[in-house]
């Protein structure tokens, strides 16, 4: 199982080596007397893991008497099998475009306007929390 | 399962062309590799475009791809460390000064 798995994983390799720069920079795309090319950022990755259990190839009773007297059941219980689970995912999150047109060539950034309301919400409520710790410090009751 | 080990790489990606232009995109590639040895394996790789040589008529020319949303939210960081720094800075010397 150890094998397979590894074969998994070079294979996935393999593909990172061989096609990652083709799929940050998009296919060029004609608007006009433009042409526009998407820019993106990626992340993906993938897990596995597996494991495998030997189990019992004597039969219960022959291997209760002689091995594990004490818990012949859980002995003649043992599992025999293996089995392997994994999970993979990708994001893909536009960074930019290059536009050409007859004046040159330029890169436009692209900005995610929720992640930065997002943050700034959060820079409001972290200020509003200090400011608040320190008029507690102020007004609040005195230690002594 | 072994300790994850990094490898990051720049990359010359396959030329574009556009018109009498010709595009060579660069891009950083970070891997993530860990568990080779073990019954378990990760891997995790992020790409990241870097910049873009343009050769045309009027010459070569070098046009980096700056990570916008990255360099907006660094002053937001700065300030959300400067807030907290100053509001501790404050906390201490009003108790210092109602010591005395």
């Amino acid at each position: 199982m150890k094998e397979d798995m590894q074969v998994v994983l070079d294979k996935l390799d393999v593909v990172t080596n061989e096609v990652n720069v083709d799929r940050v920079f998009g296919k060029p795309q004609q608007y006009g007397d433009r042409v526009v090319i998407p820019v993106a950022t990626m992340l993906y990755g993938v897990a596995i893991g597996g494991g495998e259990a030997e189990g019992n190839s004597k039969s219960a009773t022959v291997c209760c008497e002689e091995e594990s007297p004490a818990h012949p059941e859980v002995e003649a219980n043992m599992p025999v099998g293996s089995g392997v689970g994994g999970a993979g995912g990708a994001i893909a999150r536009p960074v930019a475009y290059i536009e050409i047109d007859s004046e040159g060539v330029r890169v436009k950034p692209i900005m995610n306007e929720q992640v930065l309301a997002l943050a700034g919400i959060c820079l409001g409520g972290w200020a509003i929390a200090w400011f608040a710790a320190v008029l507690m410090t102020i007004f609040g009751p005195r230690d002594s | 399962m072994t300790i994850p080990t990094q490898r990051i790489q720049m990359v010359a990606g396959t030329p574009i062309e556009v018109g009498s232009r010709r595009l060579l995109p660069s891009v950083m590639v970070s891997t993530l590799r860990g568990g080779a040895a073990g019954p378990a394996g990760l891997r995790v790789v992020r790409l990241r475009p870097v910049s873009l040589v343009v050769d045309g008529p009027d010459g070569a020319r070098w046009l980096p791809i700056p990570n916008a949303l990255a360099e907006t939210l660094a002053p937001f960081l700065v300030a959300s460390v400067g807030v907290a720094a100053l509001s501790i800075v404050l906390m201490v010397l009003i108790r210092l000064m109602r010591g005395r």
